[in-house]
C-alpha cells in the first residue's frame, strides 16, 4: 500500500470516527459513513492479502471487489462484537471497525515492498472523484423521508362506555337505552362547523378548532327485534357527500 | 489492455452508477418498499438505544434471528451514516452496491463496457424486482456478495491460492447471516461450478492435456454442511411449506405473472395483473431464456458429434454451469414452496444470454440484445406507470404519516398489549414500525380465501384465527399482500360490501384508514 493510499484511509477513518463520536450528522456524515462501512474494511484486507499475490488485481477491481468484502466483514464482525457486549453504538462501533481498518491498512503499508504494483493513472483519479460526486448525490434520496409532520386529518371513532375498542354492544334488548363513546378528531389549519347525523334520528352540529377532540356519550334505544345497523355520519358544512362514517350492528331482542 | 479501453470502462461505470442512483432515488421518492423490510427497520428502531442486538424468540421480530446478519448491517450503516431506521429504510444503497458489483462481473465475464453497463441497467430498471434490489432489503445487500463470490471463483479458477478460499468462505458465511437463498444460491454456483469443472477434468485426461481448472470440492462440501447445521431458516421458513398443493398453487401464480391464463382454482380475489405487464415479463423471459437453451443444445450435440476433441467447455464453461445450476433448482425448488421463482431467471442469466449471442461472433448482435433487454426494463416502467402498478403520479397506498391517528388511536384505546391485526402485510409494517416503543404491539395475520371472504361478506364459515382488529388501507389501489405470496384485490373495491357487512363493526374511519372489529 502507498503512502498517499495510507493517508487517504487514515483521513477518512479519522474523519468518519470525529463525526460518529461527535455525533455529527448531514450530507459528509451520509457519504463518510457509506465509505467507512462499504469500501474500506475490505479495501484493506485485500490490500493485505491479495496485493502480494494477485498480479491483475487492479485499482479497480481492488475498489469493486472490497464492496462484498466489505459487507461481509462487517457483517461476521459484527456479530461477533454484538456477542461479545463490544456493542454496535456509535461510539464503540467506530472504534472497533476504525481499529480493524487501521491495523490492516498500517501493516500492508509496512510490507509495501512485497506488492505486485499496479499504477495509478489519470483515470484512476477519474475513477475517485466521479464516485464520491455520485455518492454525494446520495443525499437527495433522504431529503424528505424522516419527516413526520402534522398532517391534516378528520377522523371520526367509536368506543364503549369505558373508552375503550372492545365490547361493543351487539346483544340488546328492546326500548333498554345502551350507552357507547363517540368521538371526533380534527387536525387542520382553519376552524372547520360539521354536522354528525345518526341512523336513529339524532343531529348535532359541531364546531371544531385545529388538534380538538370531540367526545360523547351517547344512549342508543331501539325499539323492534331484529338486526340494526346503527350508523353515524359526519358532515362538513356546506358539503352533501358525507366525510366519515362508522357503524355498528346490533341484535334486538 | 490500453488506455482507451481502461478509460471506457471507467466512464460506463460511472454511467452505470450514476443513472442506477438517479432510478434509486426516483423509487425512493415514491416510498416504494418490500413489506417485509419493515420488520427489519421496526427492529433496528426498537433496539437503537440498546447496546446489544437480542433477536427475540417470540412476536415479530422471532424470524429475524434466522438471518442476524441483516439486522447488524443495517444497524450499523444507520448508526455510521448518522440517518434514522426509518430514512435508512427508503435509502438506495442496493442501486450502488448491486450495479458496482454487478457491472464490473458483466465486464469481466463479458468483456464489453458498454454490455456490462446495458445489462446492469437492465437489472436495475427491472420493476419486477426492483423492490427488493435497490434499497436495503436483503437482496439489496446479499447479491453483490453472490455477485464477490463468482468474481472470487475466477480468480481461483486461474490460480490455486489459499486466499481465494477463504475469501470464499468468508462470503459465504456472511450471506448465510444475511439471506438463505442467496447462501444456498452460493452453494448452488460451486455445485455447478465443480460439476463442470470435473467434466472437464475427464475430458482433459482423455486428451491428456492440463485441466488448469481447479476444483474446490472440499470448500463446497463445507458450505453444505454450513448451510444445513447452522440455517435454522431453511427448516423454519422453507421446508414446512413443501408440498404438492404449493406445486399447483406456484404453477397458477406462475401463469397468472405471465397473462397466460387463469385456471378454475385461482381464488376470486386474487389480484389479477394487467395483461401488458405480463407479456412484457413472458417476453423479456424468453428473451433471456431461447439463446441460452439454443446454445447449451449446440453445445451439447457438438460434445456428442465431436467427442472428445469438440469445444464442449470454454474456460467460462464452471461459471456458466453455476449460474444455470441456480437458475433450474431455485425455479424448482420455490416451484414445491408455492412460487415459481423467475428471479434467478431475471437477475443472472442475462449474462449467459448475452455470452451465447456473443459466442456467434457478431458483436453487433450482443450489443443489440443488451439494449433489447434494457428496453424490455424501460417499457415495464412504462407499462407499470400507466397501470399504477407500483409507481404512479398519485399515491397508491396511504403513507406513514398518515397511518399515525390510527396508529396512536389503536395504542390508546385497544385492551391487549399484544393484538392481532389481520391487515394488509404492507399496512401491518407500516403499524409495526409505528408501535415501536408503544406499549402496544401489533401481532400480524395475514388476508387468505376465507378471512378475505368474510371481510366483504362473501362467506359465513368462522373466522380461521379471530382479529382483534381488522385495519383497511381504504385509499389504496394496489395488491392487497396476504399469506404465501398471495395478492389480494385491493379492498377499496368492495368498500360498500365492507360498511354493510353485519360480520364487522366499522369503529374507526379518518378517510384512508378504516379500522373494524369482529362482531362478536
Amino acid at each position: 500500500m502507498r503512502k498517499f493510499e495510507l493517508f487517504v484511509i487514515l483521513g477518512l477513518t479519522v474523519s468518519q470516527a470525529f463525526l460518529a463520536i461527535c455525533d455529527i450528522t448531514g450530507p459528509f456524515r451520509v457519504v463518510s459513513g457509506f465509505i467507512f462501512l462499504t469500501i474500506l474494511p475490505g479495501y484493506v484486507l485485500l490490500s493485505f492479502f491479495y496485493r502480494t499475490k494477485l498480479e491483475q488485481l487492479g485499482f479497480f477491481a481492488h475498489l469493486v471487489l472490497s464492496i462484498p468484502i466489505s459487507l461481509a466483514l462487517i457483517s461476521t464482525l459484527g456479530l461477533s462484537a454484538n456477542y461479545l457486549s463490544i456493542g454496535l453504538e456509535n461510539i464503540p462501533n467506530v472504534t472497533w471497525l476504525s481499529t480493524f481498518i487501521l491495523f490492516f491498512a498500517s501493516i500492508s503499508y509496512f510490507r509495501r515492498s512485497k506488492e505486485k504494483r499496479y499504477n495509478l493513472r489519470s483515470n484512476h483519479y477519474l475513477l475517485i472523484i466521479g464516485s464520491l460526486m455520485i455518492l454525494f448525490a446520495l443525499n437527495f434520496s433522504l431529503s424528505d423521508v424522516n419527516e413526520h409532520s402534522e398532517t391534516p386529518y378528520l377522523s371520526m371513532y367509536v368506543l364503549n362506555n369505558e373508552s375503550l375498542s372492545n365490547n361493543y354492544p351487539n346483544q340488546v334488548q328492546v326500548n333498554t337505552p345502551v350507552e357507547i363513546l363517540l368521538g371526533v378528531e380534527y387536525e387542520g389549519n382553519t376552524e372547520q362547523q360539521f354536522t354528525l347525523t345518526s341512523s336513529h334520528g339524532s343531529k348535532k352540529h359541531l364546531s371544531l378548532s385545529p388538534g380538538e377532540i370531540w367526545t360523547e356519550i351517547v344512549k342508543v334505544t331501539l325499539n323492534k327485534p331484529g338486526l340494526h345497523e346503527v350508523t353515524w355520519t359526519l358532515y362538513q358544512e356546506g358539503q352533501a357527500v358525507p366525510k366519515r362514517e362508522i357503524r355498528l350492528w346490533m341484535t334486538v331482542y | 489492455m490500453n488506455k482507451n479501453t481502461f478509460s471506457q470502462e471507467i466512464i460506463f461505470f460511472l454511467i452505470t452508477i450514476c443513472v442506477s442512483i438517479f432510478f434509486g432515488t426516483f423509487l425512493s421518492s415514491k416510498n416504494l418498499t418490500d413489506p417485509f423490510l419493515y420488520y427489519d427497520i421496526s427492529f433496528i428502531k426498537s433496539i437503537q438505544d440498546e447496546r446489544q442486538l437480542n433477536f427475540p424468540d417470540v412476536g415479530p421480530y422471532k424470524s429475524l434471528s434466522l438471518a442476524p446478519g441483516r439486522s447488524v448491517i443495517l444497524a450499523q450503516y444507520a448508526n455510521m451514516m448518522g440517518v434514522s431506521p426509518e430514512a435508512l429504510q427508503f435509502f438506495p444503497l442496493g442501486s450502488i452496491l448491486i450495479s458496482a458489483t454487478f457491472y464490473y462481473l458483466a465486464l469481466r465475464f463479458l468483456k464489453s463496457p458498454i454490455i456490462a453497463c446495458l445489462i446492469t441497467l437492465y437489472l436495475i430498471f427491472n420493476l419486477s424486482h426492483a423492490t427488493a434490489l435497490y434499497s436495503v432489503f436483503a437482496y439489496g445487500i446479499a447479491l453483490p456478495i453472490l455477485f464477490g463470490v463468482m468474481l472470487i471463483y475466477m480468480n481461483l479458477f486461474e490460480r490455486r491460492e489459499i486466499i481465494d478460499i477463504v475469501l470464499l468462505l468468508l462470503l459465504f458465511i456472511a450471506a448465510n447471516f444475511i439471506h438463505y437463498t442467496i447462501a444456498s444460491w452460493v452453494i448452488l454456483f460451486l455445485i455447478g461450478a465443480n460439476l463442470l469443472v470435473g467434466f472437464k477434468t475427464v475430458i482433459a485426461k482423455y486428451q491428456q492435456s492440463n485441466p488448469h481448472a481447479i476444483q474446490v470440492y472440499y470448500l463446497t462440501s463445507a458450505m453444505v454442511v454450513i448451510f444445513f447445521t447452522f440455517n435454522q431458516a431453511i427448516y423454519e421458513s422453507f421446508l414446512p411449506f413443501f408440498g404438492s398443493s404449493s406445486l399447483e398453487g406456484a404453477v397458477q401464480n406462475f401463469l397468472t405473472y405471465l397473462s397466460i391464463g387463469i385456471s378454475r382454482n385461482v381464488s376470486p380475489y386474487s389480484f389479477p395483473r394487467s395483461r401488458g405487464i405480463g407479456l412484457v415479463s413472458a417476453f423479456t423471459l424468453l428473451l433471456i431464456l431461447v439463446p441460452i437453451m439454443v446454445g447449451l443444445t449446440y453445445d451439447i450435440w457438438n460434445h456428442f458429434k465431436h467427442s472428445p476433441t469438440g469445444r464442449v467447455i470454454n474456460s467460462w464453461s464452471p461459471i456458466i454451469g453455476g449460474i444455470l445450476l441456480i437458475g433450474i433448482v431455485d425455479s424448482a425448488v420455490y416451484s414445491v414452496r408455492g412460487s415459481i421463482s423467475t428471479k434467478a431467471f431475471s437477475l443472472i442469466f442475462p449474462l449467459l444470454t448475452i455470452h451465447y449471442i456473443q459466442r456467434i461472433g457478431k458483436r453487433s448482435l450482443a450489443v443489440v440484445a443488451a439494449i433489447i433487454l434494457f428496453a424490455t426494463s424501460v417499457i415495464k416502467i412504462g407499462v407499470f406507470y400507466e397501470n399504477s402498478y407500483l409507481i404512479s403520479n398519485n399515491d397508491l397506498n396511504t403513507s406513514i404519516n398518515r397511518i399515525d391517528p390510527s396508529s396512536e388511536w389503536m395504542a390508546k384505546h385497544e385492551t391487549h398489549d399484544k393484538y392481532y391485526l389481520l391487515a394488509d402485510l404492507n399496512l401491518y409494517g407500516k403499524y409495526l414500525l409505528n408501535s415501536v416503543n408503544d406499549s402496544k404491539e401489533p401481532i400480524f395475520l395475514s388476508f387468505d380465501d376465507n378471512n378475505y371472504a368474510k371481510i366483504i361478506g362473501e362467506s359465513d364459515h368462522d373466522w380461521n384465527s379471530t382479529p382483534d382488529i381488522i385495519a383497511v388501507d381504504a385509499a389504496s389501489s394496489e395488491p392487497l399482500i396476504g399469506s404465501v405470496w398471495g395478492r389480494y384485490k385491493p379492498l377499496k373495491e368492495f368498500a360498500d360490501r365492507i360498511i354493510n357487512n353485519p360480520a364487522i363493526n366499522l369503529i374507526y374511519d379518518d378517510g384512508s384508514i378504516w379500522l373494524a372489529k369482529p362482531v362478536n
